[in-house]
């Protein structure tokens, strides 16, 4: 230990540092920062509060257990025989395998090898621009998350690392990154490794806290070194309508005739050195920046006349589309195969990751010119490792590249194709992964023309399933692509650029706006790109804010949402609503990175609600957040699987997540609740320390749903909590009912397991809820009151019981972990709550 | 498992005294020529008296159908119910031993039918699922429809 200091004052209280911190060698500087910067002496007082400074997956698992407990995880798409070593194959259906491991576990091992992928293709990008950064600007190079943000705002380094949140630097983040990236190769070590199912899912978690590390990393750097907005450093009186919504996307904002160049993926660096190179050399009104997947939510935080065009999953339509001369690809979260695309249009690839290369010459070491000759001359593409160089070559070879030919199908050629197509076959229907009713539009298109597929396309993700299928090799991709041209014109959007991080002092201002029932919740949107109805994504955020959810969005999810438009008002949905956080808005934080704002921001309540620092703290922060608030995540569309771990990051803060629609049905692993089974719905009172039971809140932790309008029921449900107040309770059953009653024609079977007391029950359905309550659910009804309630153990007992024993109401301090309870034995300090409690019993 | 002719798959069937049907999103979509597949699921719902788990939005049009015992649920929570211990889910008294999946994309019929633990299952889509205890097999869109038809004849 030597001469380190471990010991500091808090109010009136001393702290010793090596009593909160189980090892406190090499990391005294950041936990006595936490404490002295952070810590609340009456919690410190109440609680046993400690630091986990770079946690292991171990020094959560109180809170994942609980988590897990609950939600049993429910396995699909499973494999029975594991491969996993030379001693196999084992077949598990029958019994164990050689070295213990059973079925649930092997399913386990591949959920956590599912999230270490895709944890992976975040840290990949994350360490290129760090690595860069530090190159470019140095290790002391500093890094902030904005002028608002103080100690007290949540990020998850803070929650895991403990590394403060103000002064860091470039080595900081380093630090942050390591610790991260070892995390991921113990995690996958123990994808192979582990056996008990329930430790490898609490690490399934644990990638997705880490990916959300690698999130905080990168965008820290490029908010601070690169210019991209911060709503931390504006008024919060601003934000109603910052950033403005000044970026209109789509294929129809293309201006034909000018050199077309488009960033694709995780290639922000590519992205920015380039718009600054037009901006100096004046030349963007010459050319039009385009942006697929992140590249483009990238784009639109700091060059405006950005076209953000497409999200990943699409981005193939686009590739084949052919609106590009010049393509700047790299690494993300989605392989495709994209010479077999580019090379069909002309577009000249410019590939630029560092860690894979797509067939590409390395040409990293060629001089520029001999470079762009050789793809001016007709070359497909170059592999270009240098971030300048290989902007300077993509900006030469735009300005001199010229592509002829005709791309897309004519519609006679489409209409002889579409001759070929077999009567009675429909493989193509049978094949497409969102059940596109392929075959009957093609029929279609061989009397109409290609104006038939145009319903087929807007949902098509352009995975060539089809074509690789059909019996007459009809090209039904090129068909698909051709009916593009049709819709081409009128493909058009407007998108508020992404804000970046929410402060705690905006978060704050709305505490109080959402606690007392004016708002049915909030949801935070993610997703890859919508699925098989293009506007289900614009539709369930329009639905949700118009009803005062509070909405946050992030990464491709934000430019489908953006195609919403409003046919009354004639506005679009981001001019529609504003864009603080607050009721009735829609907040866009920015791309897939930044999507870590969201998560990060939602966390902040137990410090702003109870006094809970975060710092290397995740379980307690978790066990207060996903009592309190824990706001639900939808995420929409097809599902790479970056999209596993992230999801699981919501799920382990205790936020709630619906996925849908068909391509969550591919996923491994839900987290459902069975909200029948009561034994499963109970909290520590943290006072009496006794279990006591609750309603089924949140019903579930990871559940897939088939239809939109599932999916704003699901969500609307989620957001109720044991201890949510009376209001937010009442509005939320109500949005519940009228949702359910307005897609399905009848009311929730489950709505009675969420009433507590006749003040809960919404005015406008109150009468016929008591009736049914009484005549159903055997509940005694006085005039508009209940009398008596059916507790959940079968008890008809009177509504001061039920208060008593059910449920959280009348300022019950809800826990699911032990260690949670207050303890006044060893504290020196009572509640007013506590000395009532023991006046009244003696 | 190998498919199942639409005749051998009514005898199983009828065979079943505990079954529940579900009927999902694509019994909205999908046509026959003026019949959907909503108005199949209501003739298989009637024919067996079957109770039927409506997931997606299919409850409003199997009621208007003329179907009794539906009710809204959601497909993964039933595949959960399924497992536990004990049936609690107020659609049935009594646990279900077979759940039928109509309307259900490959995909999601594959993903649904291979988490079910507990009860049988069958699989009555244009696509063979082989997680399923039993499956229609593989067929075009107008074969898919006589097998439709022909098990319905049978039941």
């Amino acid at each position: 230990m030597g001469d380190k200091k471990t010991k500091t004052v808090l109010g009136s209280s001393e702290v010793d540092i090596t009593k909160v911190c189980r090892d406190i060698r090499g990391v005294e500087d950041i936990v006595l920062w936490a404490v002295e910067n952070d810590w609340m002496e009456n919690r410190f007082q109440q609680f046993d509060t400690r630091i986990f400074p770079f946690t292991d997956q171990a020094d959560v698992s109180e809170w994942d257990s609980h988590l897990l407990d609950r939600y049993t995880p429910l396995y699909c798409n499973t494999v029975e025989t594991c491969t996993d070593c030379p001693l196999g194959p084992c077949n598990l259906s029958s019994g164990k395998g050689v070295c213990g491991l059973e079925f649930e576990g092997y399913q386990a091992r591949l959920s956590l090898r599912k999230a270490c992928r895709g944890c992976s293709t975040q840290m990949v990008h994350s360490r290129e621009l760090l690595d860069y950064a530090i190159k470019v600007f140095g290790r002391e190079k500093e890094v902030s998350w904005g002028a608002h943000h103080d100690a007290s705002d949540l990020s998850h380094i803070g929650l895991f690392t403990c590394i403060p949140m103000g002064g860091q630097n470039l080595a900081d983040l380093d630090r942050a990154l390591a610790y991260a990236e070892a995390q991921l190769v113990k995690l996958s070590s123990a994808s192979f490794t582990g056996t008990d199912a329930i430790e490898l899912e609490g690490m399934v978690f644990h990638a997705g806290s880490m990916l959300m590390i690698g999130k905080d990393v990168i965008e820290l750097i490029k908010m601070s070194l690169f210019g991209l907005t911060n709503a931390s450093d504006h008024e919060v009186s601003e934000m109603i309508d910052w950033p403005e919504v000044n970026v209109v996307g789509g294929l129809g904002n293309v201006e034909p005739g000018k050199p077309v160049i488009t960033f694709m993926g995780d290639t922000f660096l590519l992205a920015y050195l380039v718009a600054n190179q037009l901006k100096e050399k004046g030349l963007t009104e010459k050319v039009e920046v385009c942006g697929i997947g992140p590249a483009g939510d990238d784009l639109a935080r700091f060059y405006e006349r950005v076209r953000p065009l497409a999200p990943m999953t699409k981005a193939r339509k686009i590739l084949r589309y052919g609106i590009s001369d010049v393509l700047v690809g790299g690494s993300s979260c989605m392989n495709l195969d994209i010479l077999e695309d580019t090379k069909r249009v002309g577009t000249r690839v410019i590939w630029v990751s560092r860690d894979k290369n797509i067939g590409l010459p390395d040409r990293t070491d060629s001089f520029v010119d001999d470079i762009v000759k050789d793809l001016v001359a007709g070359a497909p593409g170059a592999w270009i490792r240098l971030p300048e160089k290989a902007a300077e070559v993509a900006l030469k070879v735009l300005q001199q590249v010229k592509r002829k030919g005709d791309y897309r199908l004519s519609e006679e050629k489409a209409k002889a194709e579409a001759k070929k197509c077999r009567e009675d076959c429909d493989l193509c229907f049978s094949n497409c992964p969102n059940s596109l009713l392929l075959s009957k539009a093609v029929q279609q298109v061989a009397k109409e023309g290609i104006k038939a597929l145009a319903e087929v396309e807007k949902g098509c993700f352009g995975c060539g399933a089809c074509v690789k299928i059909c019996p007459e090799n009809i090209p039904l991709l090129d068909l698909i692509v051709a009916s593009m041209e049709k819709r081409a014109p009128g493909d058009k959007f407007k998108l508020r650029p992404g804000r970046g991080p929410l402060p705690r002092v905006e978060t704050s201002s709305w505490a109080f706006s959402s606690m007392w029932g004016n708002t049915p919740g909030i949801c935070h949107l993610l997703g890859c790109g919508d699925a098989k109805h293009e506007e289900d994504l614009g539709w369930i955020a329009y639905e949700l804010t118009a009803r005062n959810f509070i909405t946050f969005v992030a990464g491709c999810a934000a430019g489908e949402v953006a195609r919403h438009f409003n046919e009354k008002t004639k506005k679009y949905i981001f001019d529609e609503f504003g864009a603080e956080a607050n009721l009735r808005n829609l907040i866009n934080t920015g791309d897939c990175a930044a999507c870590v704002h969201i998560l990060d921001q939602a966390m902040k309540w137990p410090r702003t609600g109870a006094g809970a620092s975060h710092y290397g703290n995740f379980a307690e922060t978790a066990d207060i957040y996903g009592n309190l608030v824990s706001p639900p995540l939808l995420v929409w569309g097809a599902l790479p699987d970056r999209m596993y771990p992230i999801v699981a990051a919501w799920a382990r803060g205790g936020c709630p997540v619906v996925v849908g629609p068909e391509s969550a049905f591919d996923w491994h692993r839900f987290l459902p609740g069975n909200k029948w089974d009561w034994k499963r719905w109970w909290y520590y009172d943290s006072w009496t320390r006794k279990k006591r039971p609750v309603e089924p809140a949140p019903k579930h932790m990871i559940i897939p749903v088939e239809t939109r309008e599932e999916a704003v029921t699901a969500v609307t449900i989620m957001c109720q909590r044991p201890v949510a107040i009376r209001d937010f309770r009442l509005i939320g059953l109500e949005t519940y009912v009228e949702f359910s009653l307005a897609a399905f024609g009848e009311w929730p079977d489950d709505w009675p397991l969420f009433v507590r007391s006749s003040w809960e029950l919404p005015v406008r359905y109150k009468a016929k809820m008591l009736r049914e309550l009484a005549d159903k659910h055997g509940w005694e009804v006085e005039r508009l009151n209940l009398k008596r309630a059916k507790h959940p153990d079968g008890r008809l007992v009177d509504m001061e019981t039920m208060q008593n024993e059910f449920s959280c109401m009348g300022g019950v301090y809800p826990t699911r972990v032990p260690r949670m309870f207050p303890d006044p034995e060893i504290r020196n300090y009572k509640t007013s709550y506590e000395i009532g409690v023991k006046e009244k019993k003696s | 498992m190998s498919a199942k002719r639409p005749s051998e798959l009514a005898t199983c069937l009828k065979s079943k005294k505990r079954a529940l049907l579900l009927t999902g999103a694509l019994c909205n979509e999908l046509n026959f020529d003026g019949k959907s597949l909503l108005d199949y699921a209501a003739e298989i719902a009637k024919k067996l008296k079957l109770p039927v788990a409506a997931t997606a939005n299919t409850a409003k049009g199997l009621k208007e159908r003329g179907v009794e015992k539906v009710a809204k649920k959601y497909a993964a929570e039933i595949v959960d119910f399924i497992r536990g211990p004990e049936w609690k889910e107020p659609i049935t008294t009594e646990k279900p031993e077979l759940l039928i999946f109509l309307g259900y994309s490959p995909k999601v019929a594959r993903g649904l039918t291979s988490g079910v633990k507990g009860a049988e299952t069958v699989a009555l889509g244009n696509v063979y699922i082989k997680e399923a205890n039993y499956s229609l097999g593989d067929a075009s869109l107008k074969q898919y429809q006589q097998n439709l038809e022909q098990l319905i004849k049978a039941l």
